[in-house]
């Protein structure tokens, strides 16, 4: 009786089972991700500050209950973003994106960090929308920084956020940009350079969420 | 019931390990830490009794909070307990937004989820999925999230306390009655032959 080897086997047997994260099919998630990369390219390159409302009370209490809150909240008030997201905040935000409904055909193809062509092309007219179209480029620039990371392939990883630089010196990804590229120095035991450019980042971005990153990967360097 | 600390401890390190992995990958950005995280993410709103046929519309609502605070989250703390906090949220809305029929089936997600495994093991731990996930339905969501994190994501009351909002006495408190509670659904499930 399997029903009575569940109760002999009890609840704790049965979130044993629950363990773990299965993959959600395919589909769903290529659907999924293109509609989030579709919202954030649509929504303009939210500067995550420009368009954040204000805090909840329920955001405000975790702060408070974790010392280390207050890290995050600095963190808020800085974020010294270039401009373009300044421009931006009068514009569709995120939220009003969660009441549009799913994506209706045809769809253009966002599976890579391309904006979609069609749809580019279709709005050069628009001056505004260039904005868009680098952030998901500088998006695009930098995601194989973050693969060659993975795979530690540091001499990769540098090459790509070089390419991020000379493509987008004062981009909007430009802290992540150059903590990707300490992070690979030091990957790479480049130990001068990498301790050299985390004290410009230091001192570029103060308050960088991706300070405990930066200093993580100087740790442990001869 | 309760798991032994090792046990514990060596879970959440092996979690902790696998969120932040590899862990001096700089996260440039919330479409790929939603990318990273979505299976993750489903899961918790389906155990947080999201219907399957809505999971993907409310893992969408859940990117665009997670893109809004994505300068809140604090590098140096658990990503998923984050996560949560907010899938929890947004699941809460979702069961006070309107009335909802709670499904008892499965779908063609659940199908797909055991593929790999033996076809006789798949049916079994589908039914005890289905076991579980019928008998959370019957702990208010409010216990049922700390339940859900502590003994499924196993993570720390520390965490647990500060993604709900919640003093950690509560969470502590919310998480003996969700076991009972749990407990006794089960049982009922099981006497009346799910």
């Amino acid at each position: 009786m399997r029903r009575q080897s569940w109760r002999g086997l009890g609840v704790q047997a049965l979130l044993e089972s629950e363990r773990g994260v299965p993959p959600v099919p395919t589909d769903l998630r290529s659907r999924a991700v293109r509609r989030a990369r579709r919202a954030v390219v649509e929504g303009r390159p939210v500067s995550i500050v420009a368009v954040r409302p204000r805090r909840p009370r329920w955001a405000i209490a975790a702060a408070s209950v974790l010392v280390v809150g207050a890290l995050a909240t600095a963190a808020i008030e800085r974020r010294p973003r270039p401009a373009p997201s300044e421009t931006v905040v009068a514009t569709p935000s995120p939220p009003a994106l969660a009441a549009s409904p799913r994506i209706a055909a045809p769809e253009p193809d966002l599976t890579s960090f391309d904006p979609p062509r069609h749809l580019a092309a279709a709005r050069q007219p628009h001056r505004a929308l260039s904005q868009e179209e680098e952030y998901a480029r500088e998006l695009r620039l930098l995601q194989p920084a973050r693969e060659a990371l993975a795979r530690e392939d540091f001499a990769s990883a540098l090459a790509a956020t070089a390419a991020h630089e000379r493509r987008f010196p004062r981009g909007q990804l430009v802290e992540e940009r150059e903590a990707l590229r300490i992070v690979a120095l030091a990957g790479a035991r480049r130990t001068a350079e990498a301790r050299a450019a985390a004290a410009a980042f230091h001192e570029r971005f103060p308050h960088s969420l991706l300070q405990k990153r930066v200093d993580g990967a100087l740790r442990g360097l001869p | 019931m309760t798991r032994s600390g090792t046990s514990s401890q060596s879970r959440q390190r092996e979690l902790a390990t696998e969120v932040a992995s590899p862990a001096e990958i700089v996260p440039i950005g919330s479409v790929a830490v939603y990318e990273r995280e979505l299976d993750y993410l489903c899961r918790t709103l389906r155990r947080l009794g999201v219907s399957p046929s809505d999971i993907e519309d409310l893992a969408h609502e859940v990117f665009l909070v997670l893109h809004r605070r994505w300068a809140d989250f604090d590098a140096s703390l658990p990503l998923r307990p984050w996560l949560f906090g907010i899938a929890f949220r947004v699941a809460s809305a979702y069961h006070k937004r309107a009335h909802r029929e709670v499904p008892r089936s499965w779908d063609a997600w659940t199908e797909v989820e055991d593929l790999g495994q033996r076809p006789d093991e798949a049916a079994e731990q589908r039914q005890r999925r289905a076991l579980l996930l019928a008998a959370l339905e019957h702990v208010p969501l409010e216990r049922r999230a700390v339940l859900v994190m502590h003994d499924l994501d196993d993570a720390s009351m520390r965490d647990i306390a500060s993604a709900l909002s919640i003093p950690r006495f509560t969470a502590y408190s919310r998480l003996r009655k969700a076991r009972r509670e749990l407990d006794e659904a089960v049982h009922r499930l099981v006497e009346r032959g799910l």
